[in-house]
């Protein structure tokens, strides 16, 4: 396989629509969490949130754990959004 | 040339007991007073075209007039044309890195889950705000990018004369005015889970756009619709955006930013309902009947709520969070907050009747 074959290029965008990322020569072995969190820390994003990708092209989660070369093909947007939840479990020390 | 400090927090477990943690203060702990500065200091004054990334900032710690105690800190901020703003803070502000460093004692077993502490602002001549600590993020080739601002250039004076208002006013932070549509429909999308048995939390994106006056050049902003979070798991106590919440927001608001009237449409914010009595539940305290408002509400933002809208809203100083909840007296109460010093604090809000995008 060609240097070029083994990586991926994507736009990344977060879910307000606000930050982009044009992510090149992304290393298609990597774990989608992997390129999750370096979307995050490109659009300095707090690095204490869980982050995952979603397919725009197929609406789906991608997984954390499986290479992202088997999830996506190249130029797939992608969305960056947060795994965390709004609630009024817990009150804020105030 | 601008003298350089070295911020840290210092942690006791007792008010007047020794230090037993420092915890340093990053740049990550001063993104919402940056973007605050930034939103107060350049964009409301006339510059919306100054991105938040062209400012480099400096932190100058603020002392007591003995000089000995430090109670909070200046952000000083120089853009790219050498224009100097500067906008001050509280140590409260930095509550984060309070907490974090909380958390470290705990993890440590200084500290149990729930203790109190103390902490104050320790400033030392030095090389300038810390840098985080190296993330373990592979790093990643390719370029990094963000919306302009983009207002819609409206004359603010006639929006005020038809408002009225909702909540203590306050000239410090950025006008917010809700079209009455816009309003009501997120209470209605907010207050839809407390008709389930036992009550969920549901809610809604606001969606909207900045404006800039072009008298004033003040930058404000318009509340013009509220759309729901649908396909979200609702729980008593949580509410959380699936993949489909998510996909099915940015198809509308994709079709929205191809259409003239809604170009400029963005998601400023969201709402949800905390459809729960405070307290447990516990009725109203003795002198409830003697007073004209009930005190106790369940209209807060929570610590889920802060960490979910700083993951969503980085840098989006104008964003807000509007919580509609029930008092002791069971009555439909409601809060909206927005970013100030460092923080999501309660702040009012003007509503008008109607609003159209001219040329529309």
């Amino acid at each position: 396989m060609t240097a070029l074959a083994q990586t991926l290029r994507f736009t990344a965008t977060d879910v307000t629509g606000t930050h982009t990322v044009e992510a090149t020569e992304v290393q298609r072995a990597l774990p989608a969490g992997a390129v999750a969190r370096s979307i995050a820390s490109k659009m300095a994003l707090p690095d204490d949130v869980p982050w995952a990708l979603r397919s725009d092209r197929t609406s789906v989660f991608l997984d954390d754990d499986v290479a992202i070369g088997d999830q996506i093909e190249t130029d797939t947007p992608i969305t960056i959004f947060p795994r965390t939840h709004l609630g009024g479990r817990t009150r804020a020390e105030v | 040339m601008a003298e350089h400090w070295t911020v840290s927090l210092a942690l006791r477990l007792d008010k007047n007991g020794p230090v037993v943690l420092r915890e340093p203060v990053t740049e990550a702990d001063l993104v919402d007073p940056l973007s605050e500065c930034w939103l107060h200091s350049v964009l409301r004054r006339g510059h919306p075209d100054v991105e938040l990334e062209a400012l480099r900032p400096n932190v100058v710690p603020l002392f007591s007039e003995g000089g000995t105690t430090c109670v909070g800190y200046t952000l000083e901020v120089v853009d790219s044309n050498g224009t100097r703003a500067r906008h001050d803070f509280t140590m409260r502000s930095l509550e984060g890195a309070a907490s974090r460093g909380a958390q470290r004692l705990i993890s440590r077993g200084d500290m149990r889950q729930g203790d109190v502490y103390y902490f104050e602002i320790k400033a030392d001549r030095g090389p300038g705000i810390s840098v985080p600590a190296a993330s373990d993020a592979t790093p990643l080739a390719g370029h990094a990018s963000t919306k302009p601002i983009d207002p819609l250039t409206v004359p603010i004076g006639p929006l005020l004369e038809q408002s009225r208002t909702v909540g203590p006013q306050d000239e410090d932070v950025i006008k917010v005015f809700y079209t009455e549509e816009a309003l009501a429909r997120a209470e209605s999308l907010s207050r839809r889970g407390a008709e389930s048995d036992p009550a969920v939390e549901t809610g809604a994106v606001l969606l909207g756009s900045l404006a800039s006056c072009p008298s004033s050049g003040d930058l404000f902003l318009l509340v013009l619709d509220a759309l729901e979070a649908s396909d979200a798991d609702e729980q008593q106590f949580s509410l959380f955006y699936s993949s489909n919440t998510w996909g099915r927001i940015q198809a509308v608001m994709k079709a929205m930013q191809s259409q003239p009237a809604t170009r400029t449409f963005r998601i400023v914010g969201q709402c949800h309902g905390h459809p729960f009595i405070p307290g447990g539940g516990a009725p109203p305290c003795e002198v409830c009947p003697r007073l004209p408002v009930c005190g106790r509400s369940s209209v807060f933002v929570s610590t889920d709520d802060i960490d979910w809208s700083r993951a969503v809203f980085r840098r989006q100083p104008w964003h807000l969070s509007h919580i509609f909840g029930l008092n002791a007296r069971r009555e439909n109460v409601q809060g909206l907050f927005g970013l100030r010093d460092g923080r999501l604090l309660e702040r009012g809000f003007h509503v008008i009747r109607d609003f159209q995008v001219e040329g529309t």
